[in-house]
């Protein structure tokens, strides 16, 4: 495998992750109001778990209160550079480093209200930005897209464990239950899945089945048709949770590992 | 220099690799990592197991007038149904999350160590500040809120109370 190989991979992987990452940026930009003083996600709250030193607590203050807006909207249009600058430049180089900078600040900022999506964003960008920032060389390259493909694999892996010692995932019920809720629900999908329970133990079992293999590493040992089909589940799935239970960025991070593990599944067997 | 870079990346990417699989059991282990991961970069991968979300969280609240009446409960706007959007767009989630998240961190606390001084907790401000910022009539002086649960798939069972604030001066 060529270093033009690992680039295209990494322009994959970035384009996925920056729909993903636009999306979130802008609908923390329309909850603008719910961060203002005396609201939910409230600064002074946050404060209270990360102040320590004037000056650091001065440095958060005037980024993640007073110029929260600010930071916002600069780690968008850091996103949308980094995703339409192809070849390694200064400008790559900068954007890449705001975008990262932002991130992390914004992981300071929420202590509630982040769910998976934001994990693996945060996993893909820190380890993307390891193998192709600044320092990037063939070896950080393979490492980075390696590290993606495991995390992907344990992220997949540990969810289905989880859900295979449950006697509610096992007993096939849970996608009903779930889908019955407000929350995660989708009213049309809970009734069907009540007219035809089969159907729905066999959907529950088959979440379960496959983020298990995915766990196995089956993804990397079976040979390319069968991986891939393990891949078109993975992206199926996540459309499904998008459209049923309103997890819309969980399909871009998610599926921004796929080039990834593409990329290694290729490795392992040429 | 440069191996000491790729040993130095190997070892980080593996250390991560590790504190992952650590923290997804609820062992004293996970509890260090926790602790340890001020930015959260740690993930969490057990999504809706081993026990999915059955219930939907409902948040009401009640203001105490002047006089000494109360109001009827009203139900802040935190479960409104998705809009058919929200495959692509759904910025509520995270706010549903949060509230979700701030009641399961109280709900964590053993019943038997519950004491006043939960209301000093982020979570249990968090939410405080939530339901203090809906409107109010000009004569209410005080406020006090709960969360319930409800389950759809037993539309007859009684919501169950998950928390019940104490009366706080507005």
């Amino acid at each position: 495998m060529t270093s033009a190989a690992a680039n295209e991979t990494y322009r994959a992987v970035i384009l996925i992750w920056s729909v993903g990452a636009i999306i979130s940026t802008l609908e923390l930009l329309s909850l603008r109001a719910h961060f203002a003083p005396g609201r939910l996600f409230a600064w002074t709250l946050v404060r209270r778990r990360l102040a320590r030193g004037e000056h650091f607590r001065s440095l958060l203050d005037a980024l993640l209160a007073r110029g929260f807006t600010g930071l916002l909207v600069t780690r968008l249009v850091a996103v949308v550079a980094l995703a339409l600058t192809p070849k390694v430049s200064a400008l790559l180089n900068v954007s890449f480093a705001v975008v990262l900078v932002t991130t992390l600040l914004l992981l300071l900022r929420f202590e509630w209200g982040k769910d998976g999506s934001d994990q693996m964003s945060t996993v893909v960008l820190i380890a993307i930005y390891i193998g192709f920032g600044p320092i990037s060389d063939d070896f950080l390259q393979k490492a980075s897209l390696a590290f993606i493909s495991a995390q992907t694999c344990l992220a997949y892996g540990v969810a289905g464990v989880a859900k295979l010692v449950s006697p509610i995932w096992r007993s096939g019920s849970a996608l009903a239950l779930i889908l019955d809720t407000s929350t995660y629900g989708s009213a049309g999908a809970a009734a069907a899945l009540r007219q035809h329970d089969g159907v729905g133990r066999i959907l529950t079992r088959s979440v379960v089945a496959a983020e298990v293999a995915f766990g196995l590493g089956l993804v990397f040992l079976l040979p390319a048709p069968l991986a891939w089909t393990l891949l078109a589940w993975g992206v199926a799935f996540h459309v499904a949770t998008a459209v049923l239970m309103g997890l819309n960025t969980f399909l871009w991070a998610f599926v921004s590992t796929y080039p990834a593990i593409i990329y290694i599944h290729s490795l392992l067997w040429t | 220099m440069t191996i000491f870079v790729h040993a130095a990346v190997v070892a980080f990417f593996g250390l991560w690799l590790v504190a992952t699989l650590i923290k997804q059991a609820r062992t004293p282990w996970a509890h260090v990592v926790q602790r340890h991961d001020r930015l959260s970069i740690v993930p969490q991968w057990t999504f809706f197991a081993p026990n999915p979300g059955r219930s939907d969280l409902h948040i009401l609240y009640r203001d105490r007038r002047a006089d000494g009446c109360y109001t009827a409960w009203t139900e802040m706007n935190t479960t409104s149904a998705r809009s058919p959007w929200s495959w692509l767009w759904n910025p509520r989630k995270r706010v549903r999350k949060a509230i979700s998240d701030a009641v399961g961190a109280l709900a964590s606390i053993p019943q038997s160590e519950v004491g006043p001084e939960i209301m000093v907790s982020r979570a249990y401000l968090m939410l405080l500040s939530t339901v203090c910022s809906a409107e109010r009539p000009v004569d209410a002086r005080y406020r006090e809120f709960v969360i319930a649960a409800t389950d759809r798939t037993d539309p007859d069972a009684v919501p169950r109370v998950r928390l019940r604030s104490a009366l706080h001066p507005l």
